[in-house]
């Protein structure tokens, strides 16, 4: 029986053995470090409980709002997928600004390892988006006017914005058509985009490997862990293990949110009233902010160039710690980024307007 | 400084070198002041001519099809969707400052006083010009409110604060016409949230 399939599959054990064990440095045994994983986790969570919902979701305006009453109140378990799906959604993009500032803080975007980071914003980017295109499918009151206001912002986008507008909405405004456009995007364009950002993404680290903090003394008692020279564990069993204990308590976690909190339907959506007070999700509080604070041009001409300088930050980080002579300016700077962050966020949270 | 001398050092070599250097394209590439004359061999060149043929081929039917998606994807021009609808008898309006309407499929709308124009009102929509949100009459402040990024407009349709003022925007205004007395206003005729008739849906 064994010789019979590995005749077929001729793939021996040892391979298998060499392509899977790529060597850890010691000091992903902190929980810390094992943050890049999680999203990844987490997306293939929304992958799963994607499909299951995609057996149910109607994309039309008639269908929308009643195929995720009628998953939420009717389906078995309808109303647990669903709201699995939206904390794992929530935890996804939580967890990938935590590995993103993990790795900024701690430089790993450095030379040689530039493109990655390029990648890594690509893929924040897209699953942005994709949470964005996604709570635009509940055809509830925020669905529809959060997909209203977002396509106007891109209508403010000199030279290509009317054209992405009417791309976006098939039209100069929301239509029929809308929804199953929003839909392809969210469940097929939007996905598949991100699994190849995140095949070279995770092929990159394996052919840099993992970057490891200098110098590794500062680490503390780890690097002296089983002999000073042993600096490095195997990926597979030892990391495997870290991550399916990742996975475990992950998936105790959205249960236990998902039962607690479980995702609501809001009233269905009416292009003729905008509710007196309206939030986009908590992701987006700093730009709907920011487009209080700002004239439209301003806010969005500001914001395309922040997000362009985050995506290019490892060549301004060098050209920055030349200029100013000091190492860790760019630490400062993030710090400063992440309060500018937390404060907007906080404030749009705690006032109706 | 280092870094300098190696390049000094390296440019004349290169300058020298007498054999000539096929490059991608296939093509020789001479260097000024050699006198060496390269000679491209037949099949060298048909083959890369081929290829570079092919490639372009291959290019074009892609791009071909390619174009075709783009324009698949493309909405059409939109239908148009205003339509001239009776709004009141024009003796309703002569002692009023503003009379809100509603269209038959919802949409609302307000005749705002204006002394300047042609039959001293004016239509204002109550889709706010910053992002498209809803705005609403706030009584108390005697203003329209936009909920979405704190808009706010005056009753002749003039932004006074939030982001429409910083842009100078006013409420957007619909046609209005009078004919024998009756006002009809230039307005959406639909709506695309609209439930086909199944109200009362909302649990």
């Amino acid at each position: 029986m064994a010789s019979w399939l590995s005749e077929r599959i001729p793939v021996s054990s040892q391979t298998l053995k060499e392509l899977a064990n790529e060597p850890v440095p010691i000091h992903m045994k902190q929980w810390w470090f094992c943050l890049g994983g999680t999203p990844a986790y987490l997306f293939l969570v929304q992958i799963i409980t994607g499909i299951l919902l995609a057996f149910y979701y109607q994309a039309t305006p008639q269908a929308a709002w009643e195929s995720v009453s009628f998953i939420t109140n009717d389906v078995s378990f309808g109303w647990y997928i669903r709201s699995i799906h939206k904390w794992a959604a929530t935890l996804m993009i939580a967890t990938m600004i935590l590995h993103q500032m993990r790795v900024y803080f701690t430089g790993a975007y450095r030379r040689p390892r530039e493109i990655n980071w390029v990648i890594g914003m690509a893929i924040l980017l897209c699953t942005l988006l994709v949470g964005f295109t996604g709570y635009s499918l509940v055809f509830e009151q925020l669905s529809f006017w959060g997909a209203t206001v977002a396509s106007n912002i891109c209508d403010a986008v000199p030279m290509v914005g009317a054209w992405s507008k009417r791309m976006l909405l098939a039209g100069e405004q929301y239509n029929p058509q809308t929804l199953p456009r929003l839909y392809i995007l969210h469940a097929a364009v939007l996905p598949a985009t991100i699994i190849a950002l995140l095949g070279i993404h995770i092929t990159l680290i394996r052919m840099h490997g993992v970057s490891e903090p200098e110098p590794p003394s500062k680490l503390g008692d780890l690097s002296t862990e089983g002999g000073a020279s042993r600096r490095y564990f195997d990926f597979f069993p030892d990391h495997m293990m870290s991550e399916m204990m990742i996975g475990i308590g992950l998936m105790i976690l959205l249960s236990f949110l998902a039962t607690l909190f479980p995702s609501a339907m809001g009233p269905r959506a009416d292009s003729l009233t905008t509710p007196e007070v309206i939030k986009p999700e908590w992701f987006f509080y700093v730009s709907f902010r920011w487009l209080k604070l700002f004239s439209l041009s301003f806010a969005v001409l500001s914001s395309g160039l922040i997000v362009l300088s985050m995506v290019l930050w490892p060549w301004f980080d060098s050209l920055l710690r030349r200029v100013t002579r000091n190492e860790d300016i760019s630490v400062y700077i993030g710090i400063v980024a992440t309060l500018l962050l937390i404060g907007l966020t906080v404030w749009e949270a705690v006032v109706a307007h | 400084m280092a870094h300098n001398e190696n390049e000094s050092q390296k440019q004349p070599n290169q300058g020298v070198s007498p054999i000539p250097e096929a490059n991608a394209d296939g093509k020789c590439r001479q260097h000024s002041g050699n006198s060496e004359v390269a000679t491209l061999p037949r099949r060298t060149f048909i083959g890369t001519a081929g290829t570079l043929a092919m490639g372009c081929g291959v290019a074009a039917g892609y791009g071909t099809f390619g174009y075709c998606a783009l324009r698949f994807l493309q909405p059409g021009e939109a239908t148009e969707n205003l339509g001239w609808q009776f709004v009141t008898h024009l003796n309703d309006l002569t002692d009023k400052n503003s009379y809100s309407y509603e269209t038959s499929s919802g949409i609302k709308l307000v005749l705002a006083r204006q002394p300047d124009s042609a039959i001293g009102f004016i239509a204002l929509s109550s889709v706010c010009p910053h992002l498209g949100c809803q705005v609403f009459w706030e009584p108390a402040n005697s203003r329209f409110f936009c909920p979405c990024h704190n808009g706010a407009f005056d009753s002749s349709g003039k932004a006074t604060e939030g982001p429409p003022k910083a842009a100078k925007q006013s409420l957007k205004q619909y046609g209005l016409k009078v004919e024998n007395d009756l006002v009809y206003v230039l307005a959406p005729m639909r709506n695309v949230t609209e439930n086909s008739g199944q109200e009362g849906n909302e649990a």
